[in-house]
């Protein structure tokens, strides 16, 4: 396995000190395609560092932050919008993900790139609050019936929503892993130790407060672990160990019993691999010293040997730079296992290969139908950019 | 490396070589661009549209990594299109091959718009003379880069034909002197004007209507990192058979359509706001309503002095 100039600064910050311009453009460029831009000066902050890093980089660390503060300020003004709402309803939802880091105002929500809203509530509540978002402006994005089939009949979410007017997204989920995978589950157990955020807002406005939850540290860890060692396109995999880093840390350093706690919730919801994979990787990716309540179980684990040595060898290559620069035969190799992996854990096989295959002949009718090409695919940031030369 | 050493310097071999192999690295204003291509049309262009433009090395730091590449598939030896990449990644859809060059100035336009988040970034035209410098807003129906075409061929320093560069604390202009984007009868108004035109291949048929770009002015290019104090915010107007007409815009008036003409005012937040703020107090607004050539340049002319 080839190292990456971005692997190297995220696992030891200090070697921007002797580094070139060329080896600033590699950073650059790596840190970039992997959205983790803000996350590495976030880092170099925390130590220090920021003399270090020549003028045009700092342009474009800066521009990054400026558009990851932008993007937190429009996921708190929905946030605000959806408590109401959720408040009215008299429905408890749960946020998850990058929404939540923010709303507990957790040091990796610092730098950390996200725009969908993740939320977490009951499956008999999902009916009301699809219909109530409508009658706000969201819609689904998925306009194919066996696209929402396929959603609501093997999936642990609905298809996203989507404002119509301000582009946000939104995912709402009724569990964290797809309900037709056989080893299912309990959510309450999850769920249960929710925690009520923004106190500040009880003493702003005790009368007319909207509650916002999120999920204990334990049940947040292991749902971030558990989301990562289940995906098959590991592109932003190691933003997603990077998370798991700093949520340890910080958990970590605020409770002692925080491995202990991991550890009993995991064998709850027979989440124990995720979690084994979680500290393995920690340690072989980033060399984090792990607690010794982690380090005897990560020894204990039972795992054969076979699929160990396989999963260390697809996620030893994907916890790096996915660039250009990167890649060799053995990254496309593991790209592909943890793919096939990924697709296995979120389906048995008899829907899994009806799934794939049904995927393949629509791109097929998709590339044959001969589509006159048309500018401009992206830029939802800025809709402005498609008046370029219209003067 | 020589210090300044333009693109000129190079035969179309070596052009060719380096745009084939490493990427070709330019200077373009206060960015620097490493920019990769095989196609000929890429080769030709920007050795005729870049001239004047720095050359720097894979030794200096470099702001973004542009390539127009063929798109793989059977359909390259059919109709064989191309794409943009900003380093890995493509913003845009394919376009046919024909229209490399157009494509490439686009994606740089995007690079920028998308990234440089320490300016202020505005959809305008920027040019300066004695010291003066006027913002021209693009916006519908302008006329923008034919007038900045004229002014530019008209003793005024082009600055930008297509984004303002504004300092978020000094509220200076900064240049990118790249080539100026011109369409459909414009080409030939401006071809008219000047037997010191040098343009780049005419395309045909893009989604603009038919395109070509005009070369900076080598003084232009040579003054590209000095800044200047905005001056005036000209918002044009083209009329048919208009007298021209040049009115007071109300600085709240023109404080919002600055707003409308940014890229980034919304991402900025409260540091757009403020730039904008500081912008608008200390330049003068006007709407200017517009036919004849002749009139407009002797009301630039008499602005400038």
């Amino acid at each position: 396995m080839v190292t990456s100039i971005l692997l190297s600064a995220l696992r030891n910050p200090a070697v921007i000190k002797s580094f070139s311009a060329s080896d600033w453009n590699l950073l650059l460029r790596q840190a970039s395609s992997a959205k983790m831009l803000a996350r590495l000066a976030y880092n170099f902050t925390k130590l220090d560092l920021t003399c270090h890093i020549p003028e045009k980089i700092l342009h474009h660390i800066n521009s990054e932050q400026v558009k990851v503060a932008h993007l937190h300020q429009q996921v708190r003004q929905e946030v605000q919008e959806l408590d109401e709402l959720f408040r009215k309803l008299k429905i408890k939802t749960i946020y998850l993900k990058g929404t939540a880091y923010l709303l507990a105002d957790l040091p990796l929500a610092q730098g950390r790139y996200f725009s969908d809203i993740d939320i977490l509530l009951n499956k008999d509540e999902i009916s009301r609050i699809e219909i109530a978002l409508k009658c706000k402006g969201w819609k689904s994005q998925k306009t194919d019936d066996q696209d929402q089939a396929y959603y609501r009949n093997y999936m642990h979410e609905i298809p996203p929503m989507q404002h119509i007017l301000r582009g946000t997204i939104i995912d709402i989920h009724h569990n964290i892993l797809p309900v037709c995978n056989d080893n299912k589950i309990d959510i309450s157990l999850l769920s249960a130790g929710a925690l009520i955020i923004a106190e500040k807002n009880i003493l702003d406005n005790p009368t007319n407060y909207d509650p916002s939850y999120v999920l204990a540290p334990e049940a947040m860890f292991l749902h971030s672990a558990i989301h990562l060692f289940h995906e098959g396109e590991l592109e932003q995999g190691l933003r997603g160990l990077s998370d798991l880093d700093i949520l340890f840390s910080h958990f970590e350093s605020n409770d002692q019993s925080f491995s202990q706690k991991l550890i009993k919730l995991a064998q709850q919801i027979n989440q124990q691999q995720s979690l084994f994979f979680a500290w393995r990787y920690l340690d072989k990716v980033f060399n984090r010293a792990l607690p010794e309540e982690a380090r005897v179980f990560v020894a204990q684990y039972q795992m054969q040997t076979v699929r160990l040595l396989t999963a260390d060898f697809t996620f030893t290559h994907l916890f790096n730079a996915h660039h250009s620069t990167t890649v060799t035969w053995r990254f496309t190799l593991a790209a592909q296992l943890a793919y096939w992996r990924g697709h296995l854990l979120r389906m048995p096989l008899r829907l899994l290969i009806p799934h794939l295959c049904r995927k393949s002949w629509l791109q097929l009718i998709e590339f044959t139908k001969k589509e006159p090409a048309k500018i401009n695919k992206a830029d939802a940031l800025d809709p402005r950019f498609h008046q370029l030369d219209e003067d | 490396m020589p210090k300044n050493q333009t693109l000129s310097s190079l035969n179309t071999h070596e052009i060719s070589k380096r745009l084939n192999k490493d990427g070709l690295v330019l200077a373009v204003g206060p960015f620097t661009f490493c920019i990769k291509s095989s196609l000929p049309s890429i080769v030709n262009n920007v050795q005729k549209i870049y001239a004047d433009f720095q050359l720097l090395s894979h030794d200096d730091l470099i702001d973004f990594y542009v390539s127009i590449k063929k798109t793989k598939g059977i359909r390259r030896f059919i109709k064989p299109q191309i794409n943009f990449y900003s380093d890995d990644y493509s913003p845009f859809l394919p376009l046919p091959a024909s229209q490399a060059f157009p494509l490439l100035e686009w994606g740089m336009n995007w690079c920028i718009a998308q990234h440089a988040h320490h300016y202020l970034l505005l959809h305008s035209a920027v040019l300066e003379k004695n010291g003066k410098s006027v913002i021209l807003p693009a916006q519908s129906g302008s006329g923008k880069s034919t007038l900045c075409a004229l002014l530019a061929l008209n003793g005024w320093r082009l600055l930008s034909d297509e984004m303002a560069l504004i300092d978020l604390k000094s509220c200076q202009l900064h240049a990118l002197a790249r080539p100026i984007s011109l369409k459909n009868e414009s080409i030939k108004v401006i071809s008219a004007q000047s037997h010191n035109t040098v343009f780049g291949e005419i395309v045909d048929d893009t989604n603009k209507g038919t395109i070509s770009h005009l070369k900076p002015s080598t003084v232009s290019v040579e003054y590209v990192a000095e800044p200047v104090r905005p001056f005036a915010i000209i918002f044009p107007k083209y009329q048919v058979n208009q007298a021209i007409n040049v009115q007071e815009t109300d600085k709240a008036t023109a404080f919002m359509s600055v707003i409308e003409n940014s890229f980034n005012y919304a991402v900025l937040a409260e540091a757009g706001f403020n730039t904008v703020a500081a912008l608008i107090d200390q330049v003068q607004c006007h709407t200017l309503t517009y036919s004849s050539t002749e009139e407009v340049l002797a009301f630039f002319e008499e602005f400038a002095h």
